[in-house]
């Protein structure tokens, strides 16, 4: 008796672990995707996999929907864009696939225009799976009808909006470098700085991390450089042009600059002379030698 | 004078239940270790002859904190301990750059000078006292050889200055004449499990006055003829 409360009490806690969505929906072998205006010419392949475990009767198709609200109810709503349809019978093929056109994905709710034709779009997209089924065969009544979906849905990030151009504010001279101080919105995942030198019209181009700085190097001292940049989001859209600005690259010195030219005695050899690292390694040698003779 | 006094108090006070404890015998002793922090300021050196005072201007009259290991070898023990020792120290300091051929325009980026110092010394430590009649103040002198190795740094790469690289090694020699003060009065029951179980026979702390004067042998090179105290702590082994 014992032994069967015990057995009870360490199959229910196990068996609640081992439960499993009803539906679920992959894009290819992922749970999201990214996409941009680039991708608009692609089919997505959806994979999906039913659990039939507890189906006796479904009572509704699967059907297969985009949503752009925050949760996948148990049927589309109004303004979703249902892109499959199956019926289902007793113990159906738990597995399948879809192609989904990713100009078929709707811009807005409510809208009947694809994402590639409506302009500039950021939105994520929930892609939805359900149906509807019941475990005692009473004719799907109203009663008795579960509802199955996929309870982690897979997202479509969708994004044709370039970021807000970049914003600088001064470009820092270094030696052979500048550091531009900037600012880029959230959308931001890296900065393209261009810097065109006005004396020999040569331009050299950086991409850098967002943030607020960015460097640019392999630039001429002295020489008037004119900086812009750009903004590109991780879906690869590019911003306007930022507005200009200009910088000149200084050679930078420092106590060793200052020392020789206050005519400081730099020594010859005591320079990084091979002389002096030889004489210390002679050092060194000596006193592991001492070391050596004393341990014996 | 009559803080001297309590000093003296204090130490023969030590001394005797020091002496009433050391009834084991002690492991043998070789050497020592000691672990030294001090500040370091080459800036008159340095800047001597040279109007400008480059190392004032970049850092301003302040040192930089150096850190030092000692391995002192002991090759004889009887009145006091007499050895070789070798040492390695590690110091750096920054400052502002300047812009070359405008000493008007400022700069945000940073210059650093780094100094590595290594010395080879003959060391007498006067332990006779605390030896033989616990009294746990052990005066000691260091004399020998040493050599700075120096670089400079600018944007976090070594300068280069009129072609010349600002990096180099400077020799000279050292002096060091310092007080230690034996831990194991404290507590000769740790201080012999100390040394049973890890073969540490006696901890100290210290402070020390060294004076190093690295010049080239005046050859020329940058100078560094600095005396400054040290503090730190002393395991002998």
């Amino acid at each position: 008796m014992r032994l069967s409360v015990a057995l009870f009490v360490l199959a229910v806690p196990a068996l609640a672990a081992a439960q499993v969505s009803q539906v679920d929906l992959q894009i290819g072998s992922a749970n999201s995707v990214s996409l941009s205006k680039e991708d608009c010419g692609r089919n997505l392949t959806i994979n999906f996999t039913l659990n039939p475990a507890l189906i006796l009767l479904p009572c509704s198709p699967f059907r297969v929907w985009s949503t752009t609200s925050d949760t996948c109810g148990n049927e589309p709503g109004t303004s979703d864009h249902v892109f499959y349809t199956q019926n289902l019978s007793t113990n159906t093929n738990s597995t399948g696939s879809f192609q989904l056109a990713v100009a078929d994905l709707q811009a807005a709710t409510g809208s009947d225009a694809g994402v590639c034709s409506a302009g500039e779009v950021e939105q994520t997209f929930l892609l939805c799976g359900a149906f509807q089924y019941e475990t005692i065969n009473t004719g799907c009544s109203t009663s008795s009808i579960a509802n199955a979906k996929d309870t982690d849905p897979a997202t479509i990030d969708f994004d044709s909006k370039p970021p807000s151009p970049p914003q600088l504010f001064e470009a820092v001279g270094h030696t052979s470098s500048l550091t531009v101080s900037l600012s880029v919105d959230e959308d931001t995942s890296t900065v393209t700085l261009t810097a065109v030198d006005t004396v020999d019209g040569t331009t050299v181009r950086k991409d850098a991390a967002a943030g607020s700085s960015a460097n640019i190097g392999g630039l001429t001292n002295g020489h008037l450089y004119k900086v812009t940049a750009v903004a590109k989001d991780l879906a690869g859209n590019v911003s306007d042009v930022s507005n200009e600005i200009e910088g000149t690259p200084v050679e930078i010195g420092g106590f060793f600059n200052r020392y020789v030219d206050a005519g400081g005695n730099t020594g010859g050899c005591s320079a990084t002379g091979p002389g002096s690292f030889g004489a210390l390694a002679l050092l060194a040698a000596a006193a592991l030698g001492f070391r050596r003779r004393t341990a014996r | 004078m009559r803080g001297a006094f309590w000093v003296l108090g204090l130490v023969l006070a030590f001394a005797p239940a020091a002496r009433a404890d050391v009834i084991y015998t002690e492991s043998s002793r070789s050497g020592a270790l000691m672990f030294k922090l001090g500040m370091f300021n080459p800036s008159d050196s340095i800047d001597e002859g040279l109007p400008a005072k480059p190392y004032e201007t970049t850092f301003g009259d302040t040192g930089m904190l150096v850190g030092e290991i000692e391995y002192d070898h002991y090759f004889y023990q009887g009145f006091g301990a007499v050895g070789i020792g070798a040492s390695g120290s590690y110091g750096e300091i920054y400052g502002k750059g300047l812009v070359i051929g405008d000493e008007t325009a400022t700069t945000e980026d940073h210059s650093g000078l780094v100094v590595a110092p290594v010395r080879l010394m003959a060391l007498y430590n006067w332990d006779y006292a605390a030896q033989t009649w616990a009294i746990p103040l052990v005066p000691y002198l260091r004399a020998g050889a040493a050599v700075v190795p120096w670089w400079a740094l600018q944007a976090g790469n070594v300068e280069i200055a009129s072609g010349k690289r600002g990096a180099g090694a400077t020799w000279g020699w050292t002096v060091t004449g310092g007080l230690m003060f034996q831990l194991d009065v404290l507590d000769p029951r740790l201080a012999r499990d100390f040394d049973n179980d890890l073969g540490v026979n006696h901890s100290y702390v210290f402070a020390e006055y060294n004076y190093l004067r690295a010049e080239n042998f005046g050859k020329g090179g940058l100078k560094f003829n600095v005396g400054h105290f040290m503090f730190g702590l002393s395991l002998e082994f």
